[in-house]
């Protein structure tokens, strides 16, 4: 029995040890895809309660600059640089798959798991660390949203090449409340809380190391003028204005705390889940006037 | 910041002068506030002169027994004092349950908002994200 227990005890230091090697070679990957230069074309496919969409982006980074172009012609760059080492929500547990063949190159399949779910493949290229291929899982194990370089030309800066983005740093807000935007929200930590796109709106981000979101508050309803055919989504028993936009979602509400907006690459379970945890959308007029009486 | 107030009725009525017109539109460009107010103000007077104005058939008024003839109404002083405190009412009850004025910001500026604070992320998803925007 007792060398049963031991058995049993080495066999979990060892898967143990296994995950927190697994997470390290990850963190290795995304330093060096940070530093990596190259260029490409790459799909991303979704598939949301309002359909599926897809778009086919050319994409390139070279010193520490990440530029797409979408097949609309629209271009958009960002730095890549980044200030702190990968970190991973305690949710999850990284798991080695070893390595394959993609578009010819080697590439190491690492699987994030939450519990038994697998939320998240991803297939980096072992050269470069470059994130190739990535696939998002639903809360039922559902796909949500998958991207493929379908071109991958490393050392090739592209679109990249002496691109000079003018990066805006978000000013600091003095205060905001802080019931409206806590510092967790359904398992994801505020990692920063900055001005919004408007002189009253307060801007927080959050993530768990895997997934991110922004929720915008302001003590006013916020209006996306884009949104307004955006189809109704019942979430939970509540109504809000839902879009998606390839892997981006967009939702759109007012509470009694003010007028909230939410936007980020989360799958649909963990939008659920992050909705349930703020401030719910208030009742229309004829509601709150028939609620006056009752 | 001094907002327009009451300029902007008379900006939409063209009741102000040329210094007045230059304030309010150098105003409006920085001011959501005073846009938003104004853009209320106009579309509740295009709501109100899209109204239709109906013509009472005069035909209607004979088989009713009524004279055509325009008599000027009396009203008792009581009437009148239900009919305010009933208008002051409905304005205390309506804006304790209208929705406050809204803040005008469009999918591109959230979108931009979202991935500036993606840069300070050390996880996964600035990856995934791959600047795919929400504005298309």
């Amino acid at each position: 029995m007792r060398r049963v227990a031991v058995v049993g005890v080495t066999a979990v230091l060892v898967i143990a040890g296994a995950a927190a090697g697994a997470a390290a070679q990850v963190a290795e990957l995304v330093e060096q895809g940070e530093q990596a230069r190259y260029s490409g074309e790459q799909t991303v496919v979704c598939n949301t309660p309002d359909g599926q969409t897809s778009e086919v982006f050319e994409v390139a980074q070279a010193d520490g600059v990440v530029v797409s172009r979408d097949s609309g012609g629209v271009v958009r760059a960002a730095a890549v640089t980044r200030t702190g080492g990968w970190s991973l929500g305690g949710k999850y547990e990284v798991r080695d798959r070893g390595e394959e063949l993609f578009l010819q190159r080697p590439v190491a399949v690492v699987e994030i798991m939450e519990g038994d779910l697998l939320r998240l493949r991803l297939r980096f290229d072992v050269e470069t660390g470059v994130l190739l291929a990535s696939d998002v899982f639903n809360g039922d194990g559902s796909p949500y949203c998958s991207t493929r370089f379908v071109v991958f030309l490393p050392g090739a800066a592209g679109l990249a090449a002496n691109v000079d983005p003018e990066l805006l740093d978000l000013s600091p807000v003095g205060s905001f409340n802080e019931s409206a935007l806590p510092e967790a929200i359904a398992g994801f930590d505020r990692i920063s809380v900055g001005q919004g796109p408007r002189e009253e709106i307060v801007s927080a981000y959050y993530g768990d190391g895997i997934f991110s979101f922004t929720v915008l508050n302001a003590e006013r309803v916020i209006d996306i003028p884009e949104l307004a055919e955006a189809p109704t989504a019942d979430i939970e028993g509540h109504a809000y204005r839902r879009q998606f936009s390839l892997s981006t979602v967009v939702v759109e509400w007012s509470s009694d705390r003010g007028g909230y907006v939410l936007i980020g690459d989360i799958p649909l379970d963990v939008q659920s889940q992050v909705l349930r945890a703020l401030p719910t959308p208030q009742q229309g007029f004829f509601d709150r006037l028939w609620s006056l009486f009752n | 910041m001094i907002h327009l107030g009451e300029l902007i009725s008379a900006y939409l009525d063209g009741e102000t002068s040329s210094e007045e017109t230059a304030r309010v539109i150098s105003h409006i460009e920085t001011c959501d506030r005073c846009r938003n107010e104004m853009s209320d103000v106009h579309a509740a007077r295009g709501a109100l002169r899209s109204l239709p104005v109906l013509e009472v058939p005069e035909v209607l008024f004979e088989n009713l027994g009524l004279s055509t003839t325009v008599v000027p109404m009396r009203r008792r002083p009581v009437t009148w004092i239900a009919a305010a405190a009933a208008a002051i009412l409905i304005a205390v009850t309506s804006a304790s349950l209208a929705t406050p004025d809204a803040i005008g910001v469009t999918l591109y500026d959230v979108s931009l908002n979202h991935g500036q604070q993606q840069l300070s992320d050390p996880g996964i998803a600035p990856k995934l994200a791959i600047l795919s925007g929400a504005e298309q």
